[in-house]
């Protein structure tokens, strides 16, 4: 016995559990190496009768091949099972290309998801929110907004009128201005984010009798018209894109003075002048201005002490920007076919 | 308003062309809503001569007449016309001419004979030239003259809308004109003379409110003449339809300069005029045609018999002029802008004259404008004789306020000089007088210095000031804790599945009765609704969630898991309340699907809330009931309390019959009120998972009727035990022996690890406990 034999061996027998067709031929092939009577076991057994220095050099030869068989016999009975059960899994194939199932997942209304894109900016900003009623008293919704009755101003927005004395649904969240500079109480400063639900007579592709609004107000010492453009262009750019353009135009609203109303590069054409923005290539966007000064007086403040401006946005003509939705009253069909699509990315991981 | 690039252009000779216009318009705040080209229908009319004039061989009443055109070339078009003889030059539109009317010329063949196109009179073309047919143009036009030509060209006209600010002022070529001079920096041309009234005792006044001042003027005039055509181009540009001089002139100085005058017939006018209050009942026919009764809210411009005319709104058909007129009162007025504007809505009259004095008009131009008129009679030799004039009250003192350009400029947030801004003032008309600033009479939109800083923006451009972040301490803006916790539902109501939907805050009565709710007695009314169906506010979410399971259902079979929260609306004494109110709704009918049937059950619903009620804290706790609101199912109804005890909702599933009439059959509901008080306080209590082996045990009961499983739970429960972590019902069956549910237990410990032993000591506990109310283990 001596090395080259052991080479010779090992050759056979990874020539035998190459060519092992089944598990029972490489069990045979096993048995016949490894077993009570095998070559390796009696090559062993005959160890005993060799001379002390050689017995030491071909045991350490032996052991390293009963390891190798012990091994090769091993992973080709692992490799031939893996190989039965593949072909037997083969036999139970799925039709994979069945539509899969889906979960069943939850959506919020695309004009909350708008409103929170809107409240989630401006408290970035360290804006707060406040809320007021939608039934509103009169004085709030006109006349502290510089809207007496018999004004033409009130010709401006039909408004809804209830069974309750001196009660009207609002018509704006500007009401909200009045009743937080109440609240704040001639504190500074005033920064606050007013939405919620206003109600108008209108009903077409591009008004619907109860939408969203969301009103800003901020007063302070020294707050101008440049503060009120930075802040409405910041908004414009976390709300639609850096590469976004605005355009501030004068305006009329009674309750602010100058007013002045924000447009923005129109969404369908880039800028470039269609049917949606009737040529201009700009989208009205908003109102603002710097509040009236008889406003913060009839909210406690001092108008020679300090100054504020107002903004109020419609949250479903910013949804039909950003959705790209050219029909206001979809949004409130709650047709299930139409609002599945707001379950697809946006394209902005924030909404 | 609709204004002329042309007649503006009388004012601003340098005007830049149309589209810097439309830019600096938009500047200053005037809306263009559009911009078309006008005249181009009249590109190929041409003037030719009449050579020949012929009856028509086969009607009396036509002629023949042959036309020579520019280039000597002959045609013959049959028409109507009295008049037209050989030698004179009249309009001719060739075929394919398109007339204002709308009416596209064609070689037509009359009776006979082959005609194309027309020989025009000047109402087909627009104008006014007298009592003929056909036009005889009397001008030293070439033949082949373009009618076009002799109008001045095209015109560019700017449909504009105004604000109710601009408005004020705004509705007149001058004043635009000025506010685009002012912008631009270009030179403009306005003169301006005052009429000289004398005090012929012609009218009175009743009340100096309604009416602070009025004139009136009395001239002869030419009769059967003609406005001169440049007027009438101008008039016509505008949308505006020639008549005859007297009532076409005071149409020109009113969009020339926005003081609506108003002639009347004085040969029809008995005595002195007076400026009353209609008497109640007071019948007038305005120009409209139309027989008005007035009322004491009425102001009337009456004679010493009756009211002829609608003061500033419209004049009456008795007195009004027409082009036989000789004698005509002018009155030129200043009207108490809120009663004029009140008179015009009562009415519905919204005439042009009603929509300035309804605005506000200068009353300065009481005395400029009968002046613009006289000297435009003058100028075209309609004047015979000017008689007695008066005028009745004051002009007003020119108002003032202080200069202060620190705080325009604070207010703007611009570093301009005093002099640009004193400037740009001054360019729209104000004036420097010490230390104040003096507004322009027509100016009554500005009361103080942040309607001045408005102007010197506007003249400058929104543009030209900087954008700027305002910077105050840096406090972290707060969402509000109620509605916050709103969002919490919101945010778990779609993690749990379910779909949000928003609906009008409107419902009526029969929308409220489908549901099957009976209409509360503390119900909101809207006043003035758009439609039937949202007459009231509504007091449940119920109908318009089901209208909106609905109007899915209509058009595709779909299971639905829909919620919304919401306000609801109540009154109470003379006040009212908004309440929000969490709806949510699943269809449960089965839908067909692979691999299995999808068919959602009512605890689907109940676990929803149940998962719920521990995710948002509402502190909910309920009870079965067999009776509650009407349009529920009543042996499956919850009914739902409060922290603090009070019932706030219902869960259960809505009467079949009413969810079919929403094409739905059966349908899983939970409602109920989100009180505002409910902000949520706890204390988070998170413990260390158990490190022990849980113990498993299923029993298989015999429950008796009328036991619920809240009673085998309620019974779990006083076992108080430590070990018992959960008991679930994992099957259900029905036998001979009755009804049987198997329960799964859980047993597991915080401390060690369970023996057999001591989960059965407690399962015997349970049994004896259970056996109470009658329930045995099934062998």
């Amino acid at each position: 016995m001596d090395g080259e034999q052991f080479n010779e061996w090992k050759d056979q027998m990874t020539q035998q559990a190459m060519n092992a067709e089944s598990l029972t031929d490489l069990q045979a092939a096993r048995h016949q190496w490894l077993g009570r009577r095998g070559t390796i076991t009696g090559a062993m057994k005959g160890l005993s009768s060799l001379p002390i220095e050689k017995r030491k050099v071909v045991g350490r030869q032996l052991n390293e091949l009963r390891e190798y068989a012990l091994d090769l016999f091993k992973r080709c009975e692992e490799n031939m099972e893996l190989q039965a059960e593949t072909s037997r899994l083969q036999a139970e194939t799925f039709d994979m290309t069945l539509p899969g199932l889906w979960p069943q997942t939850g959506l919020l209304h695309p004009v909350t998801r708008t409103r929170r894109l809107v409240e989630d900016v401006f408290l970035r900003m360290g804006f707060s929110l406040e809320y007021g009623p939608e039934i509103e008293d009169e004085w709030y919704n006109f006349e502290a907004l510089n809207i007496p009755a018999n004004h033409p101003a009130r010709d401006m927005q039909d408004s809804f009128f209830i069974d309750l004395p001196e009660r009207v649904l609002r018509t704006h969240t500007s009401p909200v201005q009045i009743r937080a500079m109440q609240r704040y109480n001639r504190a500074l400063p005033v920064r606050i984010l007013a939405p919620g639900r206003v109600f108008r007579r209108d009903d077409d592709a591009t008004h619907v009798p109860m939408f969203f609004q969301v009103e800003g107000l901020v007063i302070d010492h020294g707050i101008s018209l440049a503060d009120l453009k930075g802040t409405l262009q910041t908004m414009a750019h976390e709300l639609l894109g850096d590469d976004i353009k605005t355009r501030f135009r004068p305006s009329y609203f009674p309750f602010t003075e100058p007013s002045m109303e924000m447009d923005v590069t129109c969404a369908a054409c880039r800028g470039e002048g269609c049917r949606v923005c009737k040529g201009t290539g700009w989208v009205e966007i908003l109102g603002s201005g710097m509040v009236h000064p008889q406003v913060l007086r009839n909210g406690g403040y001092d108008p020679h002490r300090v100054s504020g401006f107002a903004f109020g946005l419609g949250i479903e003509r910013l949804a039909m920007r950003i959705f790209g939705i050219d029909d206001l009253r979809l949004l409130y069909q709650n047709d299930m076919e139409f609002l599945s699509q707001f379950q697809s990315y946006t394209g902005r991981p924030g909404l | 308003m609709i204004a002329s690039y042309r007649w503006l252009q009388r004012f601003v000779p340098e005007l830049p062309d149309a589209n810097t216009l439309e830019e600096k318009l938009t500047q200053l705040g005037w809306e263009v809503v559009s911009r078309e080209e006008w005249g181009t229908c009249y590109e190929p009319v041409e003037l030719v001569e009449i050579v020949k004039r012929v009856k028509h061989p086969n009607a009396d009443h036509l002629s023949v007449m042959t036309i020579r055109r520019q280039n000597g070339q002959l045609t013959s078009v049959v028409t109507g016309a009295q008049n037209g003889v050989a030698g004179d030059h009249v309009w001719y539109a060739p075929p394919g001419t398109q007339l204002v009317d709308g009416r596209v010329m064609e070689t037509v063949n009359m009776r006979g004979i082959e005609s194309p196109g027309m020989l025009l009179s000047s109402q087909e073309l627009g104008f006014e030239a007298g009592l003929q047919d056909i036009w005889i143009w009397d001008g030293a036009q070439n033949l082949g003259t373009r009618f076009l030509d002799v109008v001045g060209g095209s015109d560019t006209i700017f449909e504009l809308e105004l604000t109710p600010n601009l408005a004020v002022y705004g509705q007149n070529m001058h004043a635009l004109a000025q506010e685009l001079a002012a912008s631009l920096s270009l030179p403009w041309d306005f003169r301006e003379t005052e009429f000289f009234y004398d005090h012929a005792p012609m009218a009175k006044v009743s009340d100096a409110h309604d009416c602070p001042i009025y004139g009136i003027t009395e001239f002869w005039i030419q009769p059967n003449a003609v406005t001169p055509l440049w007027i009438q181009v101008l008039l016509r540009s505008i949308g505006q339809r020639p008549i005859n001089p007297a009532v076409d002139l005071t149409n020109f100085v009113l969009w020339d300069m926005g003081q609506p005058l108003h002639a009347f017939d004085a040969d029809k006018v008995n005595g002195m005029i007076e400026v009353r209050r209609a008497w109640d009942g007071e019948k007038l026919t305005t120009l409209d045609g139309v027989e008005r009764t007035l009322s004491s809210q009425d102001l009337v411009i009456a004679d010493q018999t009756q009211a002829l005319a609608l003061a500033g709104v419209m004049g009456g058909t008795f007195a009004a002029v027409s082009s036989a007129t000789v004698h005509i009162l002018l009155e030129a007025a200043h009207f108490d802008s809120q009663h004029i504007f009140q008179t015009m809505r009562r009415h519905q009259i919204f005439s042009d004259a009603a929509l300035h004095f309804g605005k506000g008009t200068d009353p300065h131009a009481v005395l400029s404008a009968p002046a613009h008129y006289q000297n435009l009679l003058e100028k075209m030799g309609l004047l015979v004789e000017k008689g007695g004039s008066q005028l009745i009250g004051t002009m007003p003192v020119r108002r003032h306020i202080s200069f202060n350009p620190q705080g325009i400029k604070q207010l703007l947030g611009v570093n301009w000089a005093e002099d640009k801004i004193l400037e740009g003032l001054e360019r729209l008309g104000f004036e420097k007088e010490e230390e104040d600033i003096v507004i322009p009479s027509n100016r009554h939109d500005v009361e103080g210095t942040h309607d001045l800083a408005e102007d010197v923006a506007r003249v400058y451009g929104l543009e030209k000031i900087e954008p700027h972040m305002f910077m105050v301490s840096a406090t972290p803006g707060r969402p509000s804790p109620h509605v916050a916790y709103h969002e919490l539902i919101r945010n778990s109501m779609t993690a749990a599945g379910y779909w949000e939907v928003i609906t009008r805050s409107f419902s009526s009565v029969p929308r409220l009765r489908r549901a099957g709710i009976e209409l509360p007695p503390d119900v909101v009314r809207v006043i003035n609704p758009l439609r039937d169906e949202e007459t009231l506010l509504r007091p449940s979410l119920l109908p318009g969630m089901l209208e909106t399971v609905e109007a899915n259902r209509a058009r595709r079979d779909i299971s639905l898991s829909l919620f919304e929260l919401a306000p609801v609306y109540q009154r109470s004494d003379q006040d009212h309340t908004e309440h929000q109110e969490l709806i949510v709704i699943r269809t449960l009918d089965e839908r067909m699907c692979y691999p299995r049937p999808d068919s959602p059950h009512l605890l689907e619903v109940k676990g929803v809330m149940e998962w719920m009620n521990q995710k948002c804290g509402m502190g909910l706790s309920w009870q079965q009931v067999s009776s509650g609101p009407e349009f529920m199912h009543p042996g499956r109804l919850l009914v739902l309390y409060g922290a603090s005890g009070s019932v706030v909702g219902y869960l259960g599933e809505l009467r079949p019959g009413i969810a079919q009439r929403y094409r739905a059959k059966r349908v899983g509901v939970w409602f109920m009120r989100i009180g505002d008080d409910r902000v949520v306080t706890a204390t988070p209590n998170i413990r260390h998972p158990l490190r022990y082996p849980e113990v498993v045990r299923d029993l298989s009961l015999i429950i008796p009727q009328g036991v619920s499983y809240q009673d085998i739970f309620e019974r779990a429960k006083q076992l108080r035990s430590q070990i018992l972590q959960t008991l679930t019902p994992v099957d259900h069956y029905h036998g001979d022996f009755g009804q049987s549910w198997t329960f799964r237990l859980v047993f597991q410990s915080e401390e060690k690890t369970l023996t057999d032993q001591e989960v059965d000591q407690v399962i015997q506990q349970f049994l004896q406990l259970v056996e109470n109310i009658g329930v045995t283990i099934r062998q």
